[in-house]
């Protein structure tokens, strides 16, 4: 009995050293897939709760925070997700590749044109285009920007390929810097070459 | 080669994502450099990538505070407490009603279809880890490779096995031992070269048993005489350079070294 209590001591204090450590990570990007802090809670407790549950499955050595990532997105996938999985709202050819950069008065006297554009976009602007993006965007765009993720690593996440995980930050990157752009233009962005 | 717009352009988003391998990314500078479209181009389109990553932080910042985070960790270790008091609620009692015999075939099947997605998802990882670990020993302790190693005669003997000339010096790291080694079912020649307080690490072995799988395919970066993938993980840089009938692996956790231009020998024939 003595022996079980010692294994069991040692299994709590492994899982507080090595996976307790990323709840921060975990909570900033579930607050960002689920959108309110509610069910971000919820889903980051879930996710430990998961994790430690099947700690022994865990490779120790190997990469605990995407392992928690991937416990914790396949629960928001599964549980979270917008049940109505309603087809893209947005019509991505409308989007070209030179989107934003092709708005700034590239080629003025001015010489840094996207400064005045960033000047007129506030954090709560962000907020809102991040939040509009597609559920399965912005996992990939927050997985990317906020976590620093590599492809390999998301797409190990997300169950998806290499090639979806790129082109989906593609879109992702297109989509926010359109939405962005409309923000700055209601904030009173004009463009020198309009 | 010169690198021009279009192939330039094409790696924009590697690069904005810092996916782009050593190779690819100097290119591009040294286009960028010439090319002044291009040179504005990517100065823009990194400037919106870096507002991206520092705002997607800062925006949602405020719902972040502190003590929030405090009492999740609370909740969360309550819950961690209650799952240790199951387990040790459920080791001493006996399992034989229908009913626990049911629970435990239920758990059991959980814990399959758990096990399967862990199994599945460090498959790769999992793939080099061995080698990571096996430059890891060897800079710590190089002496074990060292002791008693006549260089000449193992130089001798790699290129009779195995048609290859070892340089025995690249840009300061100077070849010092090796010894055979079993990674990954494998049979592995390790090499060291270190130079001051950093480790090269050489590995070769037949490239018909060390099999790259497809999905790290993705990450090649040249192909000439060479196939070359360029793994980046955990700190530590591995190299795969398909020479022949060989598999050449070059590992580094020194990441300003070019790695990909440590070309540690070549095919006698």
């Amino acid at each position: 009995m003595a022996e079980q209590n010692a294994v069991a001591l040692k299994k709590r204090k492994e899982f507080e050293v090595q996976a307790l450590p990323h709840m921060d990570a975990l909570y900033r990007t579930a607050l960002r897939m689920t959108k309110n802090e509610k069910d971000a809670e919820d889903l980051v407790q879930e996710a430990f709760v998961k994790a430690y549950r099947f700690w022994d499955k865990f490779d120790t050595g190997t990469n605990c925070r995407a392992w928690l990532f991937k416990i914790m997105t396949n629960i928001f996938i599964n549980d979270y997700r917008s049940k109505s999985r309603s087809p893209m709202a947005v019509n991505m050819d409308d989007i070209d590749d030179n989107f934003l950069y092709g708005q700034l008065a590239v080629g003025s006297k001015e010489s840094n044109p996207e400064k005045d554009l960033f000047n007129k976009i506030f954090d709560d602007d962000v907020k809102k285009a991040i939040e509009t993006l597609p559920d399965d965007f912005r996992l990939v765009v927050v997985l990317s920007f906020l976590e620093g993720f590599s492809y390999q690593e998301i797409a190990d996440i997300t169950d998806l390929q290499l090639g979806t995980v790129k082109s989906r930050l593609h879109r992702g990157r297109k989509l926010l810097q359109k939405e962005l752009f409309e923000y700055a233009i209601k904030n009173g962005y004009v463009k020198d070459n309009a | 080669m010169m690198m021009d717009c279009q192939q330039a352009f094409a790696l924009l988003q590697d690069i904005l994502d810092k996916e782009a391998s050593q190779i690819d990314e100097k290119e591009v500078r040294a286009h960028l450099k010439k090319c002044g479209h291009c040179f504005e181009r990517f100065r823009v389109e990194e400037s919106i990538q870096e507002f991206l990553n520092e705002k997607i932080k800062t925006s949602f910042a405020v719902e972040e505070k502190s003590d929030k985070l405090e009492s999740m960790r609370l909740d969360i270790m309550g819950h961690l407490d209650e799952i240790d008091a199951e387990c040790q609620e459920s080791k001493k009692t006996t399992f034989g009603s229908p009913f626990k015999i049911f629970l435990s075939a239920a758990a059991l099947v959980l814990l399959a279809s758990i096990w399967s997605l862990s199994t599945g998802f460090f498959s790769h990882q999992e793939y080099y880890i061995p080698l990571e670990q096996a430059h890891w020993a060897a800079a710590e302790n190089s002496s074990v490779y060292t002791q008693g190693f006549d260089k000449a005669e193992y130089l001798g003997i790699i290129e009779q096995n195995f048609n290859y000339n070892i340089n025995s010096s690249f840009d300061g790291y100077s070849f010092v031992g090796a010894k055979k080694e079993q990674i990954m079912g494998n049979d592995v020649e390790h090499l060291i070269f270190p130079k001051d307080d950093d480790c090269i690490s050489i590995f070769i072995t037949s490239a018909d048993t060390f099999v790259i799988p497809d999905n790290i395919k993705a990450t090649m970066i040249k192909n000439s005489n060479q196939e070359i993938y360029d793994h980046n993980c955990r700190g530590c840089r591995l190299i795969f350079h398909k020479v022949g009938s060989l598999m050449i692996i070059t590992a580094s956790t020194n990441k300003e070294i070019e790695l990909a231009d440590f070309i540690p020998g070549h095919l006698t024939i």
